[in-house]
């Protein structure tokens, strides 16, 4: 929980997202550490709750839960994360709407090829079972992906690997967008 | 003007004179209906005592009832209670409501008292009052049993006959007016039931929009998250889990929380009983739950209140108290809650197997029944210990403890029925976080919530319209419909104003009747003691009542100014 409560601070400190913009989750065993919906990313002190990870039972804390509470499950169901990140960064907001659900994003700079390779952009509504099966299937190959118009999703085996991923796929398209813009502007 | 009726129907059971009346549009127009219309005619029928012939009961129905507006199947009563002696309105699910309009009343009002035990009977035009005497002493299920081929019915049980006063009105044997003891004023008027048939229909005056405008609420209620994961899924208990988690389910009359709630849990309930859904009339929501049998089975509050607030595990006694104060017509808040007193005053706890014999005594006024039937106040001053009760102006607090939800707190405070969590409803946004998270531990910005609250369900109480609706659609909407249905424009800000209005009134009942700032308080346990680190600071408390009134353009001891009550047409 202290890990969840550390790295939304920091999500939140490092101008990755807005307060509101984002959830955090862990998976312990058969159940989740998720935050609530509504909670602020940096003061989630208090505002964790555990529900179990099984899609087909739902659980009353559901209600209170991150409104992507299904897709954090879908995708514990569907990779190997052990936390996912999600967080609405701005330049992986504004890169994926140039792109198609369906396209990757292929970053230009070299830590990110390393690390990321390429960036899937899915679509989905929010929370919606199109959300989560979308990117559960794009996260078993790929640590990130971005939802088009909506935001990052990263896994991790721990937190910090996640924490690691949302700030890479940020910063890909942050270098990405600025790179296009130069060129345009020569 | 459609959607009304605009008749009245008006019955002194004195004379058994019987008469229709039609309202003005102004007060159609300014009150809505239901709680509101109802607000409006207590009011002008002056002080009275609760329990005599002079005062009357208004069941009204609003606008909306009797559409297919979603969720618009609730219908109001509007009393002086007998348990609080302030204004008191509930309101209740059933089919009564929609059959009252269909018979072509916008509401009934009655007043008097009969001789010897009689009921009501209404089918469109005719209106009878007849002899009850072969259904006084039979509880409210027989009732039902006997007088469902007439229609809707609303009846009392025992407990409504012998002026219990946490005695409730219960409507098609499941549904209940429940709170206030306004089952009390039923018994005191010598009625049993009132039944109501009608063939008739609701007119709307833009039946295209009215359409556009009901399917848009019905999409929002089926995306609303509270909905579509908790009240459609569990029903009302999955609260239990939730309030737990947040550590303000009442345990031990609001003292402790060593208490495992877990056999409380919906999901348990869920594993164990197999509950089937049943809904109101026009209502996607399905919130009420029963068993294989069709037995009801309780919900949150009555969960909370004879659960964990009397240390009560043991769901199954539960859900047989609960069977049996529907059936005795008696408020299963109030009886959990005075019970919770009962169990301190005593210093043991009450086994589970001895609830359901206390619930019988209680509706039957007998042995310790007859003061536990009084109410927690009444019944906690008579054994000496008058800081042992619960309440708020006589009436007896709901599941959730103050200390953890301060916005809802304060609105039990201010509450003009008493401790009531109904009236502002802050379960919403501070405890299941719609239409938008507020912090429940801190009383900053809770007198400005706690006012728009208030008014907002004023009007939803006028509509009527259920409040669980509210967690997905808002006033915009039910704007929408209401001017749809009507022909009358109505502005969301239209609504707030008549919920304003209505609030102002009942307010004004309230200080007619001796009621005032000191009243609007908390039991001194929630300022004294602290549990889970949280308590109340009493000037934290004080100040933001000052900010309340002013707010309201009241005066410091609660008052509303002449300029308030101008501006809102008072």
């Amino acid at each position: 929980m202290k890990e969840l409560i550390k790295y939304g601070k920091k999500m939140v400190g490092s101008g990755l997202v807005h307060s509101h913009f984002g959830n955090v989750s862990k998976r312990v065993g058969d159940q989740m550490l998720i935050s609530t919906t509504g909670s602020m990313l940096d003061e989630l002190e208090g505002q964790i709750i555990t529900v179990p990870l099984d899609v087909t039972s739902p659980d009353e804390l559901d209600v209170i839960a991150s409104s992507e509470v299904n897709v954090h499950r879908t995708i514990y169901k569907e990779t190997s994360a052990l936390a996912i990140l999600h967080g609405h960064s701005t330049y992986a907001v504004v890169e994926s709407m140039l792109f198609k659900p369906g396209d990757s994003i292929v970053p230009n700079d070299s830590e990110s090829v390393y690390f990321l390779h390429e960036i899937p952009v899915i679509k989905g509504g929010i929370g919606s079972k199109e959300l989560a099966n979308n990117a559960a299937k794009a996260l078993r190959h790929h640590k990130g992906v971005i939802v088009q118009g909506h935001g990052t999703f990263a896994r991790g085996a721990t937190v910090d690997e996640a924490y690691v991923i949302l700030s890479s796929v940020e910063h890909a398209c942050m270098v990405k967008y600025l790179t296009d813009m130069a060129v345009l502007s020569f | 003007m459609s959607g009304w009726k605009k008749r009245v129907l008006r019955i002194d059971l004195s004379n058994q004179k019987i008469e229709n009346f039609a309202p003005e549009d102004s007060l159609l127009r300014g009150y809505v209906g239901g709680r509101g219309l109802g607000a409006k005619i207590i009011y002008e029928n002056g002080e009275v005592d609760a329990l005599s012939p002079k005062n009357l009961l208004v069941f009204a129905a609003g606008p909306l009832t009797g559409t297919s507006a979603p969720a618009s199947g609730r219908f109001s009563l509007s009393t002086k209670s007998p348990l609080t002696g302030t204004m008191f309105d509930s309101n209740c699910g059933g089919s009564f409501g929609p059959s009252l309009k269909k018979a072509g009343y916008d509401a009934v009002i009655v007043k008097g008292k009969a001789p010897k035990p009689v009921f009501i009977e209404v089918k469109d035009e005719e209106v009878e009052v007849r002899n009850a005497s072969s259904l006084w002493g039979k509880n409210a299920k027989g009732t039902y049993h006997v007088l469902k081929e007439k229609g809707s019915v609303l009846c009392i049980g025992r407990a409504g006959e012998k002026r219990v006063r946490v005695s409730s009105i219960m409507s098609d044997g499941v549904h209940a007016f429940g709170r206030g003891g306004v089952g009390a004023v039923m018994g005191s008027k010598n009625l049993k039931a009132i039944t109501v048939k009608g063939s008739g229909k609701i007119e709307i005056f833009d039946r295209d929009e009215f359409i556009k405008q009901r399917d848009s609420i019905n999409r929002l209620l089926i995306a609303c998250p509270t909905i579509n994961k908790g009240l459609a899924v569990f029903g009302t208990p999955f609260l239990v889990k939730i309030t737990s988690w947040m550590k303000i389910l009442p345990v031990d009359n609001f003292r402790g929380s060593d208490f495992d709630p877990a056999p409380l849990f919906a999901k348990k309930i869920i594993e164990n009983y197999s509950p089937l859904k049943k809904a109101c009339y026009a209502c996607p929501i399905a919130c009420k739950r029963e068993d294989k049998k069709g037995k009801e089975l309780p919900e949150f509050e009555t969960i909370a209140l004879m659960g964990p607030n009397i240390k009560n595990s043991d769901y199954g006694a539960i859900v047989e108290a609960n069977i049996l104060c529907n059936d005795y017509g008696l408020d299963t808040i109030s009886v959990g809650n005075t019970l919770g007193a009962y169990s301190e005053i005593q210093n043991r706890l009450i086994p589970s197997s001895k609830l359901v014999d206390l619930v019988r005594l209680i509706g039957e006024k007998e042995g310790v029944g007859k003061s536990l039937g009084e109410g927690a106040k009444s019944f906690s001053e008579s054994e000496g210990f008058p800081e042992k009760s619960m309440q708020v102006k006589g009436l007896e607090l709901p599941g959730y403890d103050p200390r953890g939800v301060k916005g809802l707190g304060f609105s039990y405070a201010t509450s003009n029925r008493g401790g009531c969590h109904t009236r502002a409803y802050l379960v919403a946004p501070e405890i299941l976080r719609k239409p938008k998270a507020i912090d429940p531990y801190t009383f900053a910005g809770k007198a400005g919530h706690a006012k728009i609250f208030q008014d907002r369900f004023a009007a939803v109480d006028s509509l009527v319209v259920c409040k669980f609706a509210f967690f997905g659609a808002g006033e915009e909407e039910y704007a929408g419909i209401l001017s749809a249905v009507t022909g009358v424009e109505y502005s969301p800000d239209d609504l707030m104003l008549t919920g304003e209005r209505i609030w102002n009134i009942e307010r004004l009942y309230n200080l007619r009747e001796g009621f005032g700032r000191v009243d609007d308080t908390l039991p001194g346990r929630f300022f004294a003691e602290e549990l889970d680190d949280r308590g109340i600071n009493k000037e934290e408390f004080l100040k933001t009542l000052e900010e309340y009134y002013h707010m309201r353009g009241w005066d410091e001891e609660g008052v509303p100014s002449k300029r308030k009550l101008k501006q809102l047409g008072i």
